[in-house]
């Protein structure tokens, strides 16, 4: 499993959501995260449906969407998810 | 001779005891067309609750034409006679002369006096008579405000607390639009990748403080513009219905529960964002002060209309109170400060600890419904019962 993140730069709630996933990251070492600059990729919005940023995709091996959250979201709520998929 | 003397005086009688007749019988007669919540009739009615008592001949027939079909009837009737457009309310007919509006005493309010002078020079027609007996119904009006003493505060009106309270509330939500905080955190990131913590601090509160001004004087002028065209009932209405609409969308982001950035106009928002980092980056500080200045401005001026309505409810209600000038633009300034605290609040956390913060997407969610529900009962009220908005 891994997760891709759809975001953009001048997106807050996607600066605030940056400390959230420090912390994730730190507690998941092993934990495969994609980031994906929606300016840099603009073709992403249509592929996955994008309505909001930042949105967080949880993909499994053959790339099939598992889940998706959206938005300011809890620790708590992602990592729910992560332990269900990995 | 004795002839001549007879008709004399009998063309004498016929010329002056009609006039004296009428002199006596006719005492100068106000047809004052007014509406419920109708802030100009509202200060009207207080000059004239005053000009009854050093002028006590003066009759004042009252109309109110928003309730009542007979009465707005009647000032079709008298308009179409006099072939005037009355289009709002107050309407002051004294003999068959008119006002429509009422600016303040010394301009209509002499004009009346003038008119009833020259009434009781000569007769006057009264133009409204020959439709109808008037019913005696009069605006509402607190003649002896009730005060409360509180401690720190002393002797306060209770009928401005309500004012003071909306005041706070509206102001207060209306800083959480989202689009100043997303400015806002914006600049903050940007902020942050500042070494010196004085230029950090100079730019930020340089952008507040012309955010703040902005938005004062745009308010002032919504405040100004309802003023002037309070009178007219259908921008209430208009207003209630704007209120009523910012409600349901409001209400209908909360359902939504969306707590992220739209994706909708990624390339203006790009394109803000790079402004941002250009301003900042200018090594010029007083370039970079004035790029944060018209930045701020800016974003205001864009920021009314993404408030979705909550600064022109406000001002209406405003425009409604019947208040000094000087009160006007004080409510305006603690608006201001209500509306800024937020972001003040944001702005000096994340310069302290040095990390981009935000209000969490789960408190605007709760904003938008409190603003939703907030809106809603506002446009009702200023639709179906507006004399409650009425304050001082």
């Amino acid at each position: 499993m891994k997760i891709i993140k759809i975001g953009a730069i001048w997106c807050p709630t996607c600066l605030i959501m940056r400390e959230v996933w420090e912390k994730i990251q730190k507690k998941y070492p092993q934990l495969i995260i994609e980031d994906c600059d929606i300016d840099e990729h603009p073709e992403r919005k249509e592929q996955y449906q994008i309505i909001e940023y930042p949105t967080y995709l949880f993909v499994n091996d053959q790339d099939q969407e598992l889940e998706r959250l959206s938005g300011d979201v809890d620790e708590r709520e992602i990592l729910i998810r992560i332990n269900k998929y990995l | 001779m004795r002839i001549k003397y007879f008709f004399i005086t009998i063309l004498l009688l016929v010329l002056v005891i009609p006039n004296t007749v009428l002199a006596v019988e006719q005492k100068p007669t106000i047809n004052f067309f007014w509406g419920e919540g109708c802030p100009h009739c509202t200060q009207e009615e207080f000059f004239l609750q005053q000009l009854v008592q050093t002028e006590p001949d003066v009759i004042i027939n009252r109309f109110e034409v928003f309730n009542n079909r007979d009465n707005a009837k009647l000032l079709d009737q008298v308009a179409e006679q006099l072939n005037v457009s009355a289009n709002g309310v107050p309407v002051t007919i004294i003999g068959s002369n008119y006002q429509i509006g009422y600016l303040n005493d010394q301009t209509t309010g002499t004009w009346i006096k003038q008119q009833l002078a020259i009434c009781r020079q000569q007769s006057c027609s009264d133009a409204v008579s020959q439709f109808t007996q008037p019913p005696e119904t009069k605006p509402r009006v607190d003649s002896e405000p009730n005060f409360i003493s509180l401690p720190l505060f002393g002797q306060v009106d209770t009928s401005q607390i309500s004012l003071g309270a909306l005041t706070l509330i509206i102001g207060f939500l209306d800083g959480f639009n989202p689009c100043a905080m997303w400015t806002l955190i914006l600049l903050i990131s940007l902020l942050l990748g500042i070494e010196s913590k004085k230029r950090r601090w100079l730019l930020g509160l340089a952008f507040l403080s012309s955010s703040a001004i902005v938005y004062y004087l745009f308010l002032a002028a919504w405040l100004n513009i309802f003023m002037f065209l309070g009178m007219i009932m259908i921008i209430r209405m208009a207003i209630g219905l704007v209120a009523l609409l910012a409600g349901y969308l409001n209400l209908r982001s909360w359902q939504q529960q969306r707590t992220g950035c739209e994706a909708k106009d990624e390339e203006k928002k790009k394109a803000t964002y790079q402004r941002l980092r250009v301003i900042l980056s200018k090594n010029n500080i007083a370039l970079a002060l004035l790029g944060i200045v018209l930045l701020g401005a800016a974003v205001n001026m864009v920021e009314l209309l993404c408030s979705a309505g909550l600064p022109a409810i406000y001002t209406q209600l405003l425009a409604q109170a019947n208040l000094s000038t000087g009160q006007y633009y004080w409510y305006l300034f603690w608006y201001i400060i209500f509306y800024m605290l937020d972001d003040l609040i944001v702005f000096s956390v994340a310069m302290i600890v040095l990390k981009p913060i935000g209000v969490s997407g789960k408190y605007s969610l709760w904003v938008k419904l409190i603003g939703g529900v907030l809106m809603v009962l506002l446009g009702l009220i200023m639709i179906f019962q507006p004399s409650l908005l009425m304050f001082g």
